[in-house]
């Protein structure tokens, strides 16, 4: 399916509905295909039999599917939605829907589209090397690029997810019969297996370029020890009994420590070295936590729903409530190079903080549409991804 | 057709020496019961008069749709579904200083959406502002939905209250929708019904439109610093209706230029006032007539009136004419209007017939207003055969013309010398060099023509509504939502159809994502809105808002939530049927047909027995499918028009010759309107389809009048210069007359409000004049070498 095409089909006309399409693979069958199109109906279907007749190999109707079709390259991709925004050494990638994935290497002025083989929407990114990368998002896709992301291939998606995982908790819940968890899982793998690849990963993190984590929708975690040639279901390693969506990935200040945080106030302290992760219960708040940043002073600051913010300076056994104006959801939030964070709201709000994230007050910027991700761009400048693309706007001192 | 036998008929001036059994069957029936014909008259004009006080204005659309269309029959076959999807009028209210965010502009705002609300033909429920109930602001919290009215319950007009507000309209994400980009205008959605629920009556879009007119200058009349943008489509009906008025006020002006240039040509105004009576007597019955059987006015029908009052006036002329002739050289009034009708009844008939034919062919074109058209003008030229051809000679019967007038017109013909220097121009085109010139000067015109009418647009090419004026308030009222607001007044609505509860199938939805996604790349697209994207933001909506959930889910369930929060408003109830709206920067036919191509080319990529994508509604839907068939009609209609003028010249002139001499010019004249067309930026469109054959069908009359006679002439002996020089004599100057008062019935036209009634004028009064000239020059240029001069000796036939 790697060329674009390849895997659409050749038409019958529309009026017709003759569904006689998705039996051809050859171009010379398509070029037969179009000249009939152009002779009347019973030439048409006569010949279409004889097409059939001498030989192409038949396969089942195929239907659009986004899982299956690649990304098409786009000049609107920068003004359509966009779902995150990272910096990775000098170069920017900006990923959304449609299966784009945009990289700059100036700072954000042009962005170039990555060759990626789905257009599900991608939803997070990481760069654990200069080449090695992954990105995850809707229908569980998972994907890989071994060029620094100008080309994707498919690793892992939500069809493999459920089938996997269906067997791996199936096995498990047959070796330990005393384990109460497993047959739940068994029982929502099962149903995954009948909606298909319905749950989307939200964040990628990576530890290096052979060991990644990636969390989503429903508490679904997958990780790889092998740069992502198997993905190993981790949902039963993770205290997270409702199935809370997972939204943020991040490590804490210890080597090996890392944090996932999520929905209903969902914040658990993961070591990687044990496999395991905890639920902290000390959080003083029952809304989804969407983003994150660490701070200068070693402290982690997280942004949520109501546009509500929280400081934890001892890895989430503390917190504070942080002082800012009211404002949306925060959907992002970044630590600058020169220490300051900011942080932004669904309603394209921006806010910064020059104490550490005690603080937050509102800047002035421009109103660019409703926002999903935030990263520093060249010289005093904020890009800003959202609803309408990309925008680049100035950051005052 | 002119006959040429003035002089064979005896003067009589004593009634008692004629012969009331002469002439024909006709001519007896008429003239010997001239009280019972007059009587016959005035009763059919009561009656029909009546009538015609009962014809409705009409300005809808339906009518101008190509009616056999794939896309107008998609749109009819689902137009019940389709429905109440967008009858919404957008009144956009503005500040000048500062933004809406100050206790006065709000409550400017708030006085005018409370005029609206009251206003009858609102469906006050669906009725949508900063200031209504309905417009609620939304936000998820750890313990579910929080939100309300965008204006707060305890709103009270301090500092503290207009920030919420403000708060709560970003949060509402209302802005560009309900509040202008620029805070200086909120917007108030009107949704109409069409039947008023008290009295059961149907919408009257001009009543609806002078109400708002009048909410427009009681807000905002004198106050330079607010203003109200009034769009929508009723509005635009309602100002069409408004404008058909106009147009009836330059009947009046039609009418006194047609009387002054009957008056300046006969100098008798008994007479003119005579012939200017009859020809609005035709028109009042054809009002009469179309009233009876059904017809509405429409921006199109009315140009037959005036097409009907102008070709009457023209006929009338040429009745007038004979009469102050005859009675000149002393003839009884009588008798003198027995002859001229004698003489040119059958004249008459034929030439009205040959405009009839210009107006059948528009019969084959499958719009339903051209139809009409055809129809109604072959009405009025059957009608004007008994006010002109009947009841002017009856008339003129009764009240004879003034003396001075007749004496100007008995008076021998000047010679050759004598002429007013413009006619012996006109006769130095019959000599070899002068006409040499004419025929490489009209060729090299013809050749420069067809260069430029190759850029021939075909569609509207302004911005707006096209059936306005680009500076027409209504257009500087959509500039003014393009400028300030994330909307687009050019739809083209494609029709997604599935099976009963199909709309919520994942596979049908996804394909709606990926056609939305082939639309957004083209160029001139600027946002599709349908189900499949409300879905994807609900989604989103019913997740927290958190816009990384903003996706298609293959989850059922959530679909089917999703689904259901669309229900009616994006969706019809059988959730088989909704339309993706493709907002277009302009409904330029280059934009309109990437849109077709695009929809065409992903049918036949993807065909699915799930889901149906079918064109089209919405504005531009339909003008995409005009413009598929006007581009086709333009060349039929050229065919068939020529080939009905050719085969009328072929009966007449009975020679490939004569044939030739009389198309040439009008084939020019045909060139060159189109060339005129792409220099004034006219489209090929319904309104000027009517306008080639009118053109064409009338422009044949001239060379009727003249080339019958020239040939007769010649037959009879003469040179083509003297031939011509008779000719010019006999009916020249009634051509003249015809081409002056044909092109003054419609040249008022250009100053219609309504954009294509201007466009008709203008071409009209060009073809109508060039025709004219074409007749005069071109003509006698091509019979100089034609038309084989006869043997010297003057043989009588």
């Amino acid at each position: 399916m790697g060329e674009a095409g390849a895997g659409r089909k050749i038409s019958s006309t529309p009026y017709l509905y003759l569904d006689t399409s998705g039996i051809y693979s050859s171009d010379f069958n398509a070029a037969v295909v179009q000249i009939v199109m152009k002779a009347g109906v019973v030439i048409r279907v006569a010949l279409l039999a004889l097409v059939v007749a001498v030989g192409s190999p038949a396969r089942a109707t195929e239907e659009f599917d986004v899982l299956t079709q690649p990304a098409v390259p786009s000049a609107r991709a920068t003004h359509s939605l966009i779902y995150a925004l990272r910096k990775f050494g000098d170069r920017y990638f900006a990923t959304g829907i449609q299966g784009h994935i945009l990289y700059s290497d100036d700072g954000g002025e042009t962005w170039n589209q990555a060759q990626v083989p789905v257009r599900s929407g991608i939803l997070s990114i990481d760069f654990p090397t200069a080449e090695q990368g992954w990105a995850v998002g809707h229908e569980g896709v998972i994907l890989h690029s071994s060029d620094g992301g100008k080309t994707w291939v498919k690793q892992y998606d939500g069809i493999q997810y459920a089938r996997e995982g269906l067997a791996y908790y199936q096995e498990l819940a047959a070796q330990e019969p005393d384990n109460e968890l497993y047959p739940v899982l068994v029982e929502e793998l099962r149903l995954a297996n009948e909606q298909g690849a319905d749950k989307p990963f939200f964040k990628v993190k990576c530890q290096n370029d052979q060991r990644c984590n990636a969390v989503g929708a429903y508490g679904i975690s997958v990780v790889t020890f092998d740069g992502g040639q198997s993905w190993e279901h981790s949902m039963h390693r993770y205290e997270n009994d409702n199935f809370n969506h997972m939204f943020d990935y991040a490590p804490l200040p210890t080597p090996g420590r890392y944090f996932i945080a999520g929905e209903a106030g969902l914040f658990l302290i993961a070591d990687i070295n044990q496999r395991a992760a905890h639920r902290t219960y000390s959080v003083p708040w029952e809304g989804s936590f969407f983003a994150s940043a660490a701070t200068a002073d070693g402290a982690i600051v997280m942004g949520g729903l109501r546009g509500r913010m929280f400081r934890t300076a001892d890895e989430g056994a503390t917190w504070i409530v942080v002082d800012k104006p009211q404002t949306s959801a925060i959907v992002a939030a970044i630590r600058l190079s020169d220490g300051r964070l900011v942080a932004v709201s669904a309603a394209g709000e921006v806010l910064v903080s020059s104490d550490n994230g005690f603080t937050f007050s509102l800047v002035p910027i421009e109103y660019v549409g409703p926002l999903s991700s935030v990263a520093e761009g060249p010289s005093d400048t904020l890009l800003l991804g959202g609803l309408k693309g990309i925008h680049k706007v100035t950051l005052p001192r | 057709m002119a006959s040429s036998q003035e002089s064979d008929l005896p003067v009589i001036s004593d009634l008692r020496d004629f012969d009331f059994h002469s002439g024909t069957f006709l001519e007896r029936l008429v003239f010997n019961n001239r009280p019972t014909v007059v009587v016959l008259c005035v009763l059919v004009t009561l009656v029909l008069g009546y009538l015609a006080t009962g014809i409705r204005l009409q300005a809808g659309f339906e009518k101008t749709l190509p009616k056999s269309h794939p896309y107008v029959l998609n749109y009819r076959a689902n137009q019940t579904d389709l429905k109440g999807l967008g009858n919404n009028l957008r009144v956009v209210v503005a500040v000048g200083e500062g933004t809406i965010f100050t206790p006065e502009n709000l409550e400017y705002i708030e006085q005018v959406n409370d005029a609206i609300f009251f206003m009858p033909g609102v469906d006050r429920n669906g009725m949508k502002s900063i200031w209504t109930p309905n417009t609620r602001w939304q936000t998820v919290t750890e313990l579910g939905f929080e939100g309300g009215p965008v204006i707060p319950g305890d709103y009270n007009g301090s500092p503290e209250s207009i920030a919420a507000v403000r708060t709560n309209i970003a949060r509402a994400g209302i802005m560009g929708d309900l509040v202008g980009n620029d805070e200086k205008s909120a917007a108030i959605i009107v949704p109409l019904l069409d039947w008023d629920p008290e009295t059961g009556a149907r919408l009257d879009y001009a009543e609806l439109s002078h109400k708002l007119e009048g909410i427009r200058e009681q807000y905002a009349g004198d106050d330079l610093d607010r203003s109200i943008h009034i769009i929508g489509f009723a509005k635009l009906v309602g100002d069409l209706i408004d404008g058909l008025y106009v147009v009836m006020g330059f009947f009046a002006v039609a009418v006194i230029i047609a009387t002054l240039l009957l008056y300046w040509y006969t100098r008798c105004l008994r007479s003119s006032l005579i012939v200017i009576g009859c020809s609005l007597l035709a028109v009042l019955w054809q009002l009469g007539l179309l009233a009876a059987l059904g017809y509405e006015l429409d921006p199109f029908s009315i140009l037959v009136p005036f097409l009907i009052f102008a070709i009457g006036v023209s006929h009338g002329a040429q009745k007038l004419n004979g009469v102050l002739q005859d009675i000149g050289r002393g003839t009884h009034r009588y008798v003198a209007a027995r002859y001229t009708f004698r003489r040119l009844f059958l004249a008459g008939v034929t030439a009205l017939l040959s405009d009839g034919v210009g107006f059948a062919v528009l019969l084959l074109i499958q719009i339903q207003v051209i139809q009409d058209l055809a129809i109604t003008a072959s009405m009025g030229v059957l009608v004007l055969i008994f006010t002109n051809l009947i009841l002017i000679p009856i008339t003129l019967s009764y009240v004879g013309v003034g003396r001075k007038a007749a004496a100007l017109a008995s008076e021998p013909p000047k010679s050759q010398q004598e002429m007013h220097v413009f006619w012996r121009f006109l006769l130095l085109f019959t000599h070899r060099g002068p006409a040499a010139v004419a025929i490489v000067v009209s060729a090299l015109m013809a050749a420069g023509g067809i260069y430029v009418s190759r850029n021939l647009q075909i569609g509207d090419l302004d911005p707006g509504a096209p059936e306005l004026r680009a500076d027409s308030r209504y257009n500087r009222d959509v500039a003014y939502n393009v400028e300030h607001y994330s909307v687009s007044t050019d739809v083209f609505a494609i029709i997604v159809r599935t099976p009963a509860d199909g709309c919520i199938d994942y596979r049908g939805l996804t394909l709606a994502n990926e056609l939305e996604w082939r639309l957004l790349q083209l160029e001139g697209v600027e946002d599709v809105r349908g189900l499949n994207v409300r879905a994807r933001e609900v989604m989103a909506g019913i997740n927290e808002g958190y816009i990384k959930w903003q996706s298609l889910f293959r989850n059922q369930d959530t679909i089917n939530y999703a689904v259901s929060e669309l229900v009616p408003d994006f969706v019809n109830p059988a959730c088989s049927l909704w339309p993706m709206q493709v907002y277009l920067a302009d409904h330029k036919a280059t934009t309109l047909n990437r849109v077709v191509e695009a929809l065409e080319q992903f049918n036949a990529d993807w065909p699915s027995q799930r889901v149906e994508f079918l064109g089209a509604a919405g504005s531009s839907g339909f003008e995409a499918a005009t413009n598929i068939v006007v581009k086709q009609a333009n060349r039929d209609m050229l065919y068939y028009v020529y080939g009905a003028v050719i085969l009328l010249c072929m009966l007449t002139f009975r020679s490939i010759t004569g044939v030739l001499c009389a198309v040439l010019p009008l084939m020019l004249t045909s060139v060159l309107c189109e060339a005129l067309m792409v220099w004034l930026g006219i489209g090929v469109k319904v309104a000027t389809l009517p306008v080639i054959a009118l053109g064409v069908g009338i422009g044949v009359d001239y060379a009727l009048y003249v080339l019958t006679v020239i040939l007769a002439k010649e037959r009879q002996g003469l040179d083509l210069t003297t031939a011509y020089y008779e000719t010019l004599n006999f009916t020249g100057r009634v051509v003249a007359l015809i081409g002056v008062t044909l092109a003054a019935g419609v040249v008022t036209w250009a100053a219609s409000p309504i954009k294509f009634q201007a466009d008709m004028g203008i071409l009209l009064t060009f073809m109508f004049i060039w025709n004219m000239f074409g007749a005069l020059i071109l003509m006698p240029a091509l019979a100089t070498f034609l038309i084989k001069s006869p043997p010297a000796n003057p043989a009588k036939d």
